[in-house]
């Protein structure tokens, strides 16, 4: 299997067996997506090191929790599951379905474990470093482990072992990978990032406290959704995984166009469309710097409505994330303005908590910054190449303004609540 | 192209066979081919969008791009894949020794 930038999950889910969790996206792109097909219930409870997301994109399951507040999700289509790291997990699908997890490029640790019947009580946990043994690798070896030891079974049964093919996919998993690697290498493009993490004890830490699992529907989530690229779930940290939903077709749609430079990546998911475009189930990756909307000139893209989910992993604290928005002139395409910014940081002042959670995605709320750098200002909007002077950028339809003003208000409000709930408390 | 200067671009080692490299020349992105020992140049950016072609697949005589999936003929720059309808700039290409130079139009010389 040749593995590009992009994969259509419901075209390649038939090759696909259960809980394969195959990596469909090139060496390189973080977060990864894995694709699994899964009619029996998962063997064992998952733990990562780091945090994951999953997505039902056909069927539907419930995903069982230990050692969570959250004990269990029925998941439909459309349902997002956030699973914060640490946090042992499993899927129970309650009809055939499709699974795509996100995940770490390099994930870390992981493992997997076995507890007493409905209970948080743990039997026994299997933990592997994945840059020494694939996951596929692990699950095998820890089910066999698991079947030859009945203490770590503590009387549960065999597991059959027959439906996975797990050190199949090991092998395909290391020849794609090496293939890229060697392309890479023709090509005269940097080596891809490795795990340099020192080698630590196989001790998955337990979830972050102020973590916890969550569900959200995308459809439900879009339909009131105030700007392209809101956020489904509440987690900004370092590491965690953001996916946001773009919906088109709304107010006559998503008019202008720039392109749009950022440090980590974005994948995008067809969640749905009455047209042609985003093809439903498609995931594609575009590069670092990228055209968004439809350039001046070009035949508009044959889309009607649609949804697209488009996350990404947040880097960590060592790799500052920064963005830019860059604007073209609409006539002889030469750049206007460009506007760099952090990607963890609100623009200007916000008042109230500065907790995470409350300055939501900073890249809606920069976005609406650089659209008002660029509308206030007609010497901005002024080509210095021809001469043009650029109509000002249609902001209103992204809905970034509304979403920083209502971040703001959030915050403010907030802060009112706390202190009279302090002054009520004292 | 007889206003084109041509300017060193790469190696001709450096263009694998079968695959795109990308470059810089004169402050522009250019992507080089080579397809059966033949070295092509095509104007860097998807003419749909601002997106690198050097990041895309070479599938046969072919190169997608890696936004939305565009195809253009490498040996003659046509789109030929929706959503791209815009033609790329072919530039023309000279090999002096062992490298590969790049006429990019308008430079003079």
């Amino acid at each position: 299997m040749q593995r590009k930038n992009t994969f259509d999950t419901y075209k390649d889910a038939p090759a696909r067996g259960p809980y394969d969790e195959m990596p469909m996206l090139e060496l390189g792109i973080d977060p990864q997506v894995h694709l699994s097909r899964n009619a029996i219930a998962q063997p064992f409870f998952l733990v990562c090191e780091g945090d994951t997301m999953i997505v039902q994109m056909a069927g539907e399951a419930r995903i069982e929790f230990r050692q969570s507040p959250v004990k269990f999700f029925d998941a439909e289509l459309g349902d997002f599951v956030y699973v914060p790291g640490g946090t042992p997990h499993r899927i129970v699908p309650k009809s055939p379905s499709i699974h795509l997890r996100y995940k770490a490029m390099l994930p870390g640790l992981e493992g997997v474990a076995w507890y007493a019947n409905g209970s948080d009580r743990e039997l026994g946990r299997v933990v592997w470093n994945c840059a020494e043994e694939l996951p596929q690798e692990g699950y095998f070896r820890a089910c066999r482990a698991f079947n030859d030891d009945p203490k770590l079974r503590g009387g549960l049964p065999q597991i059959d072992l027959a439906p996975y093919r797990w050190a199949a996919l090991a092998d395909e998993i290391r020849q794609a990978e090496a293939g890229e690697i060697e392309r890479a290498k023709r090509r005269n493009l940097p080596p891809f990032k490795t795990d340099t993490r020192a080698k630590r004890d196989l001790a998955i830490k337990p979830p972050p406290a102020d973590r916890v699992p969550l569900k959200t529907n995308c459809f439900t989530h879009a339909r009131s959704a105030p700007a392209a690229l809101s956020p489904l779930f509440p987690y900004f940290a370092p590491g965690c995984i953001v996916p946001g939903s773009v919906m088109t077709g709304t107010q006559g749609g998503l008019r202008g166009y720039f392109v749009h430079r950022n440090t980590v990546h974005e994948v995008n998911l067809g969640m749905g469309t009455d047209g042609a475009y985003p093809v439903p189930g498609v995931v594609r990756v575009g590069p670092l710097q990228h055209p968004v909307g439809e350039k001046p000139g070009q035949a508009a893209m044959p889309r009607g409505a649609g949804l697209i989910i488009i996350t990404q992993r947040q880097a960590p604290p060592e790799e500052p994330q920064s963005e830019s928005t860059i604007f073209f002139c609409e006539k002889c395409d030469n750049e206007l303005l460009r506007r760099d910014y952090s990607a963890v940081e609100f623009p200007g002042a916000l008042e109230g908590p500065a907790d995470e959670e409350m300055i939501g995605l900073p890249t809606i709320s920069q976005s609406a910054a650089s659209a008002n750098a660029f509308n206030e200002e007609e010497a901005a909007r002024t080509c210095q190449k021809c001469g043009h002077v650029n109509p000002p950028f249609p902001d209103a339809s992204w809905g970034w303004e509304e979403y920083r003003r209502r971040t703001q208000i959030a915050s403010k409000v907030k802060r009112s609540l706390m202190a009279a709930a302090a002054a009520a408390s004292s | 192209m007889t206003d084109a200067k041509f300017i060193p671009a790469a190696t001709v080692a450096s263009v694998p066979e079968g695959d795109v490299i990308g470059v810089e020349v004169g402050g522009r992105k250019i992507a080089l081919f080579k397809l059966d020992g033949m070295i092509y140049a095509l104007e860097g950016y998807c003419t749909h969008g601002h997106a690198e072609l050097a990041g895309g697949y070479v599938e046969g005589d072919r190169i997608q791009c890696p936004m939305h999936g565009g195809m253009f003929e490498i040996r003659t720059g046509k789109a030929v894949g929706d959503p791209c309808t815009v033609d790329l700039p072919v530039l023309p290409v000279r090999i002096e020794g062992d490298q590969v130079l790049v006429g990019l139009p308008g430079e003079g010389g």
